[in-house]
């Protein structure tokens, strides 16, 4: 009982930070059509900024500690922001894979800037709450528990920016069909200058929330980024519910494997890719032809 | 019917449909096309003739209803099983091979047509074959070989298209609009360059045009569809006597009624 | 213009026929590195050039390569090249084939998030079982023979890399010009109009893939011997990258362009890389060669010389 608790739990919060990361994947692709490497930074700056900011902060008042994850996700956005808006659009009219080439530039840039910064080795920091959720045998974390709130919290978000805001309508009908947007008043490039804003935040949120749990080094955000590959390629690209979906399932089998073949864990969430992958290819909420 | 009751019957359609959700593009078309005849599709804009040919071609699954080849259901054959068996396709927007040049382009035909393409060493005597043969069937279309398929003017890009289909010695060619985009002194032009080749070899060919006089001077036996169904079918200048004809295809004014879009 | 190609080309090649002469050693490994790093550029360009599929994932046939040599030799006892080429070729390919089962049938951006997604779990795996593999310290590699023969470092080493790079190159220049090569082109330029005419574009990105993984297997075999070490980062996406770059530095377009690419990465790599700031570096590099200078260094050098014969006539 305990032992399927702890599998269920671990994979439950795997899978937040799983769509944490690759929500943002999907809302980018959304509409600037462009599978953005630079997320593996996003996260990795997130993660070093929360840092920074907490040894900034009185270590007096412990409630003030979250807005060091706050910070984060706004000044990573900032920077995605300015990446979007330096770099980036420069690429809109060319091909896809040179697109991802300068994404993944900036990743290596960044990882520069971080050793040079902080150092080479890795960082962490304790708990922002270290308070335990007890019940019978079984303990938890309740930062964990935060995590997975978070994640929860960001997919009803989602939902409600997507569904209910004008926001939301604009951005779904440039994903849709850019020129029509255009022709209707609304200027796509900020369309688009503010998905990756917006993007790069949730990312530099999830970097954030993560420094107490793995710590960090630079680098680490490349780990995330293919797994968040894994999910948004079985999801479909694009499709913010299927990531929701693929997180979930992922992140189970990806504790059931952890638990059980502790080598292995990575080749079952890859076999299971390729398994969906051959029935599929657009994947299981996707809808491109291939 | 202006076909020789001797004469084979090579493809047909029964009560064949497409529909895309609620509009219903293609309706219960019955059809037959004969062995080495020239067929024409005419019809207004949204009839339903590009569609009917893309579901020849397997390029559109058919909705609903049947389609036979030499006396074969070919259905729920594949784009790629369909056109293995000679039934060839050439797009209204050429679809070339951008950075290749007009003889590459028509070379791969070739090649697919006599299964060649697993070959990786060019010295053969049959690529050399292949390569000379593209290269005449480029004169017969007019098209300057060594040039870029991309840099190629409108008119020979349609030209080319037409001659990768007829490169494949199709047993069905489907031309869909050969003369789009062509300007109107230009049309005879392009239709006199590709015809003669398609007479020479006797290919069946299913021509799809809205240009009745295109029509009328190439076609052997023409189908006027309207609204996704077949109006009147028989000789070109018997059809287009019909008044009913004439309004679906041509209109009596510019502000008549139109179907489709 | 084609005189002038074909005259850069034999020059070019006269050059480095001539270099371990006058070079110093680590001129010559470096050339030995690049050369074989040209033969992965050379085959990752028979995909992306040729076939129009960018593989984020070829450092996996780089480690395979390496590893069977690495194995071979730890376990079996195996360092005889005339064996261990075909038994590299052998294992890239069949790793081309299955992982090519998966990625070909997508396209575009698709194909290099699954390319690169299983090389990551090829460096997992590798890492992971370190009793086997020597996890990430890697595997120590001893010289290698060549008909019984040891082949050393340096000088030897450098022309055995050379006779494999010639040969290489001049079979990928076949297939290129091949009938095949002409088919993966049609299928880069219009996949849809591929299939109208009866062909199944799938098989024939799968087939190209295998021939890229299998020449990629090669490079990584004789890479090992010179380095010394089969280490797992040779899959990791970072390797795969480096050799994407190369190519889009060299040029893309044209079939020797890869080859200058992987020569000018190699020497500037090793004279930024003792620096604090290689990756950084790299980076910028990347984006800057992406947005200004899009056909690589031949592809500009062309224009360059297009534009002064234009001048001077």
């Amino acid at each position: 009982m305990e032992l399927v608790f702890n599998i269920f739990i671990n994979g439950i919060f795997y899978s937040s930070i799983l769509f944490l990361m690759s929500a943002g994947l999907q809302i980018i692709f959304g509409v600037l059509n462009i599978i953005n490497f630079g997320h593996a930074a996003a996260y990795m700056l997130g993660l070093y900024i929360c840092y920074g900011i907490i040894g900034l902060l009185p270590a007096d008042y412990p409630a003030l500690l979250w807005m060091a994850p706050i910070g984060a996700a706004i000044l990573v956005g900032l920077l995605g922001l300015l990446f979007e808006r330096g770099i980036l659009r420069f690429m809109y009219k060319r091909d896809h894979v040179f697109q991802i080439l300068v994404t993944f530039g900036i990743v290596l840039m960044v990882d520069d800037i971080i050793r040079f910064y902080w150092g080479g080795y890795s960082i962490g920091v304790p708990p922002l709450i270290d308070s335990m959720i007890e019940y019978g045998n079984i303990i938890y974390p309740v930062y964990n528990l935060i995590i997975i709130g978070a994640a929860a919290g960001l997919a009803f978000a989602l939902w409600f920016l997507f569904r209910k805001t004008d926001i939301g309508r604009v951005i779904r009908a440039t994903s849709l069909d850019e020129e029509m947007t255009e022709a209707m008043g609304i200027s796509v490039m900020r369309v688009k200058a503010f998905t990756f804003l917006f993007g790069s935040a949730i990312a530099g949120l999830a970097g954030g929330l993560m420094l107490p749990v793995t710590g960090g080094w630079p680098g680490v955000g490349m780990e995330y980024l293919i797994l968040s590959f894994v999910v948004i390629a079985m999801a479909g690209l694009g499709s913010v519910n299927g990531a929701l979906v693929t997180a979930l399932i992922i992140g189970m089998v990806n504790s059931l494997g952890v638990q059980y073949f502790p080598k292995l864990e990575l080749a079952f969430v890859f076999i299971l890719m390729a398994l969906i992958l051959s029935i599929k290819p657009s994947g299981l909420f996707g809808t491109h032809k291939s | 019917m202006g076909s020789k009751a001797d004469q084979e019957v090579i493809l047909s359609t029964k009560q064949v449909t497409k529909s895309f959700g609620r509009l219903m593009a293609v309706n219960c078309v019955d059809m037959e096309v004969f062995q080495n005849e020239v067929l024409c599709i005419v019809g207004s804009n949204g009839a339903g003739k590009t569609t009917l040919l893309k579901m020849l071609s397997g390029g559109h699954r058919a909705s609903e209803g049947q389609i036979f080849f030499r006396g074969k259901n070919v259905s729920r054959q594949s784009l790629i099983q369909r056109a293995r068996s000679g039934i060839i396709y050439s797009f209204q927007l050429p679809a070339l091979f951008e950075n290749l040049t007009a003889w590459d382009n028509v070379s791969l035909s070739l090649l697919i047509r006599r299964k060649k393409t697993l070959v990786f060493y060019s010295k053969t005597s049959r690529f050399r074959q292949s390569r000379e043969e593209a290269r005449h069937i480029l004169e017969m279309f007019n098209v300057p070989p060594e040039n870029v398929a991309a840099s190629l003017p409108h008119g020979q890009r349609k030209l080319l298209d037409a001659a990768i289909a007829f490169a494949l010695e199709p047993a069905i060619l489907l031309l869909d609009e050969p003369t789009s985009g062509v300007s109107s002194d230009e049309k005879c032009e392009v239709m006199d360059t590709i015809m003669p080749n398609i007479k020479a070899k006797g290919t069946t060919t299913i021509i799809v045009e809205h240009d009745m006089e295109i029509v009328a001077r190439y076609g052997q036996r023409v189908i006027v569809m309207d609204q996704g169904s077949v109006l009147a079918q028989g000789r070109p200048e018997a059809v287009m006597a019909d008044e009913q004809v004439r309004t679906a295809v041509l209109g009596h004014s510019p502000f008549g009624k139109k179907s489709g879009n | 213009m084609k005189h002038l190609s074909g005259l850069s080309l034999v020059i070019g090649f006269i050059l480095i026929c001539l270099a371990p002469f006058v070079a110093g050693d680590f001129t010559v490994y470096l050339l030995t590195y690049a050369m074989l790093m040209a033969i992965a550029a050379l085959s990752v360009n028979l995909l992306l050039g040729y076939t129009g599929l960018m593989s984020f994932g070829h450092g996996m046939f780089l480690g395979t390569g390496a590893y069977v040599v690495a194995l071979m030799g730890k376990y079996a006892g195996v360092h005889s090249l005339e064996l261990l080429i075909p038994l590299g070729v052998l294992a890239s390919a069949a790793l081309a084939a299955i992982v090519g089962l998966f990625c070909t049938r997508q396209i575009d951006i698709y194909f290099s998030m699954l390319t690169l997604a299983f090389g990551e779990l090829m460096y997992a795996l590798f890492a992971k079982f370190y009793n086997l593999t020597g996890g990430t310290d890697g595997v120590r590699v001893t010289t290698p023979l060549l008909f019984g023969q040891p082949v050393d470092s340096g000088m030897p080493y450098y022309y055995l890399a050379l006779i494999f790079f010639v040969l290489c190159a001049a079979a990928m220049w076949i297939i290129c010009k091949s009938p095949f090569g002409l088919t993966i082109q049609a299928v880069r330029d219009n996949e849809g109009r591929v299939g109208y005419l009866g062909l199944l574009v799938m098989k024939y990105r799968l087939i190209a893939f295998i021939i890229s993984g299998a020449f990629t297997g090669i490079a990584g075999v004789l890479l090992v011997p010179l380095t010394g070490h089969a280490v797992p980062e040779l899959f990791q996406t970072i390797t795969s990258i480096g050799i994407v770059l190369m190519v889009i530095l060299g040029g893309h377009r044209s079939f020797f362009g890869p080859v200058v690419g992987a020569l000018v990465f190699v020497f500037l790599q090793s004279k930024l890389q003792p620096l604090f700031f290689w990756q950084f570096f790299l980076g910028a590099a990347i984006i800057c060669l992406v947005i200004f200078l899009p056909g690589g260094v031949l592809g500009g050098f062309g224009l360059w010389a297009r534009k002064l014969i234009k001048k001077s006539s």
